[in-house]
């Protein structure tokens, strides 16, 4: 068989690999051309994770008044949202932690406040502390109160949640509630930690002993936020200053933005994006 | 023979060169892009434990970059005793399912159990860290008390995880193994379960350390389900109900927000996971090729 | 024989074949339950609508279109890209070289590259395809990267299903009087296809249930791809957000059943392939 046949059939692996090779060069050509396609706005916002769902949310309603431009939110954290940003990838921004002014890379940034997020320290619903002193916030997330019942509740251990370290969250709630002047509390070494609000939330919800930081827009019935120094965290206590753990949400943009990156700007300081945010637990800027 | 239907010995020899030089190619491409892969991880890296000093990041027992503080030891011990774990429950059940499937069940057996391995290797590592924080945690914090985050809830799941990949590849290590072994063996009056230990297992022991090297990897280098059900606390676990945080964890929690010295640090961290990676492989090849 | 030893041999020779009997049906029921339980979350939402609609309010409604093409299209790419370079240094370093330093040490750095975490290949694709490269967050950069992923499992199994092909059957083509590249491609090929094609399916499953690594590279957006450079979000991507936001957990669970379903096609198609060539 090999005899006879042997030009027809075996040229079968040098067919299979010019095909390849053909399939392979039309494969990059349909991307080349893709990449050329020009038509269709494209805007991309990326960076920070907590400002990402409110964003999303903005979008869609922006989709809806400007039909034809297309919007993509992207995640990644602050610090590739300002990367992508300032490599052009990106049109705008998010950022949930404050630039870096010792950093030239942050400091010539344009940035916009957004809203003001608060955190909001929450139990489970069945745990019977409901009001804790900001002293007392900062005793049991360094571990110094092992249970309950030193707080009024239960005798019951503690089990403390905590956000990644470089977490804007994170890094607002070590502000607010750790640093006591110029002193700060380490976090406890045993804290477990959770990759975001939403994480944080479902773990509480399921433990009755369980204590975290999250941010209020996060919050659902299946958790409930303590008082601290007396005050709930509501849209209404963050507006009126009396909720003092808060942190600001930016868009950032490598200078002040033109174009559809405007329009979503405006869009999102506008009464629309307001009631949204709002719905979200967040406090917009300008009303 | 006429010598229009046979091809001169001259063009099939050009003909291989081109075949051979096609592969070299796609050979040399694939292996560029890995030593790329390694190189990147290793220039961002190594300059970052050279700056911190090796003792103090690889013993070093805190891990506060936001401070400049970079101790991975912790990791170190919660990645070993969590792939440590995982390897010791997954791959005693894998090996002992793919004996059976391979050498004693009935074909219908076979025919259940195969698809279902396959659709066990097809759910994502994501489902199963879900369910491992609604059914494991849960599970160990009724049992046996603490938060339920811990070393245990890691490596019970990992074990299921690693089910798949194991059986499957051990399976067809097994299958691999030519039946005339077998018919030798029982023909010389062994029993089929001694066959089976002392002529099948070491014919395919190539097969076998390879796929559990794959589980291993993949347990290794499982990030997103492990960081739902370890706890992720930067601790020394000394016991297994402790939460522990892996060195994939510690990369995959911090790197969205790290910038400057601290993703260095997650790089750093990236290179002993490799060179781990690199010393227990050699390790199992060893054991495997002395015998 | 002695008798003792006889009956001793019988016994090991039960228990160990009713212990591997028993670790695999306990097996089996802890695999159906795990595919019982996704399928008690999922099914509800299952319907034709869950397929063909876009999702609506971040995807706690309507259906998931886009996220279905997006999956298709990042899967099929990476294969595409990952499968035939990966056979093909395989075939290689098998066929084509001795083993030596150079092959042992490639065999080392791609057995160690399969452990390396999908986070540092997500970074690794951000900062080369995405900023470098300026695709953007794209289907290409996420599919490139996934490949990058997947790659040394593939190359890792190939060789081992290439490697088991017994050197006898080898030795009949070359006898024969064929060429190298015919005794591969008609003898070895075949015969390590059904191995080579267990590593593909594993790598599909592995590059399909990726989630950190594709969110840096593919990004998440929601809208349906119209081009390899638009970004998107495969089903495993989805399957996170609705479940880590509270989204909805319903529509996670549909998701993933979805997944898991697609991937099973895949492993059908392919095992109703293997049959049909073999017996051609």
């Amino acid at each position: 068989m090999y005899a006879m046949g042997v030009r027809y059939r075996s040229l079968r692996p040098v067919r299979f690999f010019a095909r390849l090779g053909i399939a392979i060069l039309v494969l990059f050509g349909l991307v080349g051309l893709s990449g050329c396609r020009g038509k269709g706005r494209v805007l991309i916002v990326a960076g920070s994770t907590s400002v990402q769902p409110v964003m999303e949310k903005i979008a869609e309603a922006f989709r809806k008044v400007k039909p034809g431009l297309r919007v993509d939110i992207e995640g990644g954290g602050s610090s590739a949202g300002i990367m992508a940003v300032r490599a052009k990838t990106a049109a705008l921004g998010m950022s949930s932690r404050e630039l870096k002014q010792n950093d030239p890379n942050e400091a010539q940034l344009w940035r916009q406040m957004l809203a003001l997020d608060a955190i909001a320290i929450i139990v489970h619903p069945e745990n019977t502390v409901a009001s804790l002193s900001l002293a007392q916030v900062r005793d049991l997330f360094a571990g110094k109160i092992k249970t309950w019942k030193e707080v009024g509740g239960r005798d019951r251990p503690v089990h403390v949640l905590v956000r990644e370290e470089g977490s804007g969250t994170r890094s607002a709630f070590e502000e607010l509630v750790m640093k006591d002047g110029k002193h700060e509390t380490p976090v406890d070494d045993y804290a477990l930690v959770q990759d975001s609000s939403g994480g944080v939330r479902e773990v509480v919800c399921n433990d009755r002993d369980a204590i975290g930081f999250a941010s209020l827009g996060a919050l659902n019935d299946s958790v409930r936020a303590v008082s601290v120094e007396g005050v709930t965290p509501t849209f209404e206590s963050v507006r009126e200053g009396k909720y003092r753990l808060v942190r600001p949400f930016y868009l950032i943009g490598v200078e002040p933005p033109a174009g559809d990156a405007a329009d979503l700007t405006r869009f999102s300081l506008g009464s629309e994006a307001a009631v949204i945010m709002q719905k979200e637990g967040l406090v917009g800027v300008f009303r | 023979m006429s010598s229009g239907n046979v091809m001169a010995a001259d063009d099939l020899r050009r003909r291989e060169e081109w075949i051979r030089l096609a592969l070299l190619c796609m050979a040399f491409s694939s292996i560029l892009v890995l030593a790329m892969i390694i190189l990147f991880v290793f220039r961002e890296g190594v300059p970052q434990i050279v700056r911190v000093g090796i003792p103090e990041f690889l013993g070093g027992g805190r891990w506060a970059p936001t401070k400049g503080v970079f101790g991975i030891f912790p990791m170190i011990v919660g990645t070993i005793q969590v792939t440590l774990g995982a390897l010791v429950i997954g791959v005693p059940l894998s090996l002992l399912s793919a004996i059976c499937l391979s050498e004693f069940a009935a074909p219908r057996v076979r025919m259940v159990m195969k698809p279902l391995i396959e659709l066990l290797s097809a759910i994502p590592s994501v489902v199963y860290g879900f369910i491992g924080v609604t059914v494991i945690v849960p599970l160990v914090r009724d049992t046996l008390g603490g938060s339920g985050f811990s070393v245990l809830s890691a490596a019970l799941m990992l074990s299921v995880m690693i089910l798949p990949t194991v059986t499957s590849i051990a399976y067809d290590a097994l299958r691999a193994v030519p039946a005339a072994y077998r018919e030798g063996a029982l023909a010389l009056g062994a029993t089929p379960w001694q066959t089976v230990t002392r002529v099948v297992v070491p014919a395919a022991r190539s097969g076998l350390v390879t796929a559990v090297i794959l589980g291993m990897g993949r347990a290794m280098g499982e990030t997103m389900a492990v960081i739902m059900v370890a706890g992720n606390a930067v601790v020394v676990p000394t016991s297994p109900l402790h939460p522990c945080r892996t060195l994939t964890s510690n990369i995959a929690l911090e790197m969205a927000y790290a910038s400057g010295g601290h993703q260095k640090a997650l790089f750093a961290t990236g290179v002993v996971l490799f060179v781990m990676i690199f010393c227990l492989n050699s390790i199992a090849t060893f054991i495997a090729r002395r015998r | 024989m002695d008798q003792n030893v006889r009956r001793r041999n019988e016994l090991a020779n039960r228990a160990g074949i009713g212990l591997s009997y028993l670790v695999t049906g306990a097996v089996g029921l802890l695999l159906a339950a795990i595919v019982g339980y996704l399928v008690w979350n999922g099914w509800p939402r299952l319907s034709a609508g869950f397929f063909l609609q876009q999702p609506e309010d971040l995807g706690r409604a309507g259906g998931i279109l886009p996220v279905l093409v997006s999956t298709v299209l990042l899967g099929g790419l990476s294969l595409a890209i990952a499968v035939p370079l990966g056979v093909c240094t395989a075939i290689y370093l098998t066929e084509y070289t001795t083993e030596g330093k150079l092959t042992t040490v490639i065999r080392f750095g791609a057995e160690c590259l399969a452990g390396i975490p999908s986070i540092i290949f997500g970074l690794f694709g951000f900062i080369l395809f995405v900023i470098t490269l300026g695709m953007g967050w794209s289907m290409l950069a996420g599919a490139l990267t996934l490949a990058c992923m997947v790659l040394p499992t593939i190359i890792r199994t190939a060789e081992e299903a290439i490697k088991s092909v017994p050197a006898g059957l080898r030795d009949v083509g070359y006898s024969l009087g064929a060429t190298k590249s015919q005794v591969v491609w008609h003898i070895v090929l075949p015969q390590a296809r059904p191995g080579i094609m267990t590593g593909v399916i594993l790598a599909l499953g592995r590059a399909l249930g990726e989630t950190a690594c594709v969110i840096f590279t593919t990004g998440i957006s929601l809208e349906m791809p119209t081009s390899l450079l638009d970004p998107g979000r495969p089903m495993a991507v989805h399957f996170y957000i609705l479940a880590r936001e509270g989204i909805s957990m319903e529509m996670a669970y549909t998701t993933a059943l979805v997944l898991v379903g697609l991937i099973l096609l895949v492993n059908v198609a392919s095992a109703w392939f293997l049959a049909k060539r073999s017996t051609s």
